[in-house]
């Protein structure tokens, strides 16, 4: 119980909270945004963004979750 | 962090909406390579201040930077719009990665800012706002409706 009142206090939770959300005109490039960045987060290689962005499906709605921001100045 | 991907298509707004219901930060997206008018910006501009808490993060990103033209009407129009609307703007490059960790690295830290300033003072924090929406009138005067006071719906 300590333990976990102690992790609620530490920035890192307020970060895991943030909703974020990407909006834009069909076409605009939100979801390869979106991949672009998951895949930079996971590989960090340029090289494999092409791969990532490989998709033409529409989309209805789509959720992210990224436990942690390794870029984050905590 | 959450990150809700959107659908563009007008038909899909009002579904749309109930996505990004109640976020912190606001990523919104302009094709580069398009044409883009001054109306379209402010048309989302105003559909975020409308749907999401007005405090909320927004930032105005024009996509696929590597493929825009090399006179880049699209680019300086989203930068003149963005400086008139007091809001960050960043180019951004799907393929090549430009400025991708970038705009999540900013919009985070100024939530992270923003949450902070709930921590230390609750007045002017969107967080606080949202959480007690009732008294947000009493709190905040800039977002008082008068027109609404003592009128039901």
């Amino acid at each position: 119980m300590r333990n976990s009142r102690a992790r609620s206090e530490t920035p890192t939770e307020d970060i895991f909270k943030a909703k974020i959300a990407v909006i834009g005109d069909t076409g605009s490039g939100k979801t390869s945004l979106i991949s672009a960045y998951t895949a930079m987060i996971d590989n960090k290689d340029p090289n494999s963004l092409a791969e990532a962005l490989l998709t033409s499906r529409t989309t209805i709605g789509n959720l992210t979750i990224h436990l942690s921001v390794s870029s984050s100045p905590l | 962090m959450c990150i809700w991907d959107t659908a563009g298509q007008e038909k899909f707004r009002a579904l749309s909406r109930n996505f990004y219901f109640g976020s912190h930060g606001v990523i919104m997206c302009f094709d580069l390579t398009k044409e883009i008018t001054e109306e379209e910006i402010l048309d989302w501009h105003e559909e975020v201040t409308n749907n999401i808490d007005k405090s909320c993060c927004k930032i105005i990103v024009g996509t696929k930077s590597d493929l825009a033209d090399a006179e880049g009407h699209a680019s300086k129009k989203l930068a003149q719009i963005a400086e008139k609307l007091d809001l960050r703007y960043l180019e951004t490059s799907s393929m090549t990665g430009k400025n991708i960790v970038e705009i999540f690295d900013i919009i985070v830290m100024e939530v992270e800012r923003r949450q902070a300033v709930f921590r230390n003072g609750p007045e002017g924090s969107f967080l606080y706002q949202e959480r007690n929406s009732m008294s947000l009138s009493v709190v905040g005067n800039q977002h008082y409706d008068e027109s609404r006071s003592g009128k039901c719906c």
